[in-house]
């Protein structure tokens, strides 16, 4: 039986939450063994390692599904012993505190006004440092990709830059063409305004199983 | 059994007008082996990532990889389409204002350790990949650490946008991070050896310069 690899953050993994959540919905629509490398809160770089380690097991005929996050999420960073550290970016300064003592409220105003302004270039940025990957897996590994992005609905995603993603053929388009899925106040989908629920994952689910049938021997029609 | 080269115009440098030897050419005739120079001037670490990744159906089993890491703060981003590279966003670029590269300035003098480190463990899975699946021996090393970007202020913005100014550590939690992990070749980087005239011409190494590097990375290839 083939594997579906997934990555992904808290859209595709968060172990607070006893959802079924989509890889495993999928996995099982399509009958293969799923292997959810998800992970709440981490970075698209930590994402891209975990891909990385698991080249050598990628077989012929495997899918892989990677969702990014956004750049503003945080910054993991390491110490002297490669231990991992994570600076948390979200609302507010006293989240930013609690994370380090390393970094002064200026460091963080410095971040957050960066991140905020090349939004759109931090995301394409991800994206192509994934893109050569994403072409070895399915040239040289024989395996399927299919990717989408976990983005923030209130920002306005430069548009030359969202076209430069869309003609990648491999993007999962959700509703609107969005290449992120979109719950907004939904409640039915959402447990909040960002987070599915039981209902989201399925939602989301039909969109990565047409994303997937799409020129494969698969016929999986929503 | 084959030399890959990957970095910046530490590395290739295309416009160089002197004959010189880059050092994956010497360390490849003192190894005797044939090599792929995939070094090329203005690259970042990023792109020779990618070209890496591109290679890595080439690299076979007892083959060598060598990276050189340059400094972080390229103010580029290139992508690799249709096996042409095209520039995904350059600060000088029309689209971009003054206060955006301004504020790019800020951000990449102010974090440079983190965007240095972040390359660093954007690259290494690579490593670990091809040394433990492939095996391959990867080596790799830092250039103009002791370089970084700056704004002058004099410069018209569009016209000349960034000038290098050397002798400006990154930090010393850097020179302590490198130094504790054995990420430099030689103390004689720090010390400042290819600061000399007798080493350097125009930023970048002479022939001088290329054999002292490709001592040192013959010499790490022998442990």
């Amino acid at each position: 039986m083939n594997t579906l690899w997934t990555y992904g953050t808290c859209l595709t993994k968060y172990l607070k939450d006893n959802f079924t959540f989509w890889p495993e919905i999928v996995a099982k629509r399509i009958k293969y063994n799923v292997v959810n490398n998800g992970q709440g809160g981490c970075s698209n770089v930590f994402l891209r390692n975990s891909l990385i380690a698991d080249l050598s097991k990628i077989k012929e005929n495997d899918i892989v599904v990677f969702q990014f996050t956004y750049n503003l999420c945080q910054i993991n960073y390491f110490d002297y012993n490669e231990n991992m550290h994570t600076l948390k970016f979200h609302n507010t300064y006293e989240l930013f505190k609690e994370g380090s003592t390393y970094y002064s409220n200026e460091d963080y105003e410095l971040w957050e006004k960066f991140s905020d302004r090349f939004y759109s270039e931090l995301i394409l940025r991800d994206y192509y440092n994934l893109v050569e990957i994403f072409n070895y897996i399915e040239k040289h590994l024989k395996a399927k990709v299919r990717f989408f992005f976990f983005l923030r609905h209130h920002k306005v995603f430069n548009e030359s830059i969202l076209y430069r993603i869309i003609k990648d053929k491999r993007v999962v388009l959700f509703q609107d063409k969005s290449i992120s899925p979109k719950f907004g106040k939904n409640e039915t989908l959402t447990i909040d305004d960002r987070h599915p629920n039981q209902q989201g994952h399925v939602y989301m689910s039909k969109y990565i199983l047409n994303a997937i049938s799409i020129d494969t021997k698969y016929n999986l029609l929503i | 059994m084959k030399l890959f080269a990957y970095g910046c115009s530490w590395t290739y440098y295309l416009a160089t007008k002197d004959f010189i030897k880059f050092w994956p050419e010497l360390v490849a005739k003192e190894l005797k082996i044939n090599f792929i120079n995939n070094g090329y001037n203005g690259f970042s670490n990023f792109e020779s990532t990618n070209r890496l990744i591109k290679d890595l159906h080439l690299i076979q089993k007892n083959d060598i990889v060598v990276f050189q890491f340059t400094f972080p703060n390229r103010l580029k981003v290139n992508y690799l389409d249709d096996d042409k590279w095209y520039y995904n966003f350059k600060l000088e670029n029309k689209n971009y204002k003054k206060e955006d590269y301004l504020l790019w300035l800020e951000f990449v003098n102010n974090f440079n350790l983190e965007l240095l480190l972040k390359d660093f463990y954007n690259t290494k899975p690579l490593f670990e990949h091809i040394e433990k699946n492939i095996g391959a021996k990867v080596r790799y090393w830092f250039s103009s650490c002791s370089e970084i970007l700056t704004y002058n202020k004099n410069s018209d913005i569009l016209n000349d946008n960034f000038i290098i100014m050397e002798n400006i550590d990154y930090s010393i939690d850097l020179i302590e991070y490198l130094e504790k992990n054995n990420m430099t070749l030689s103390d004689d980087f720090k010390n400042g050896v290819l600061k000399d005239e007798n080493f350097k011409d125009d930023k970048h190494p002479n022939q001088n310069g290329h054999n002292f590097i490709a001592k040192y990375i013959i010499e790490s290839l022998k442990t």
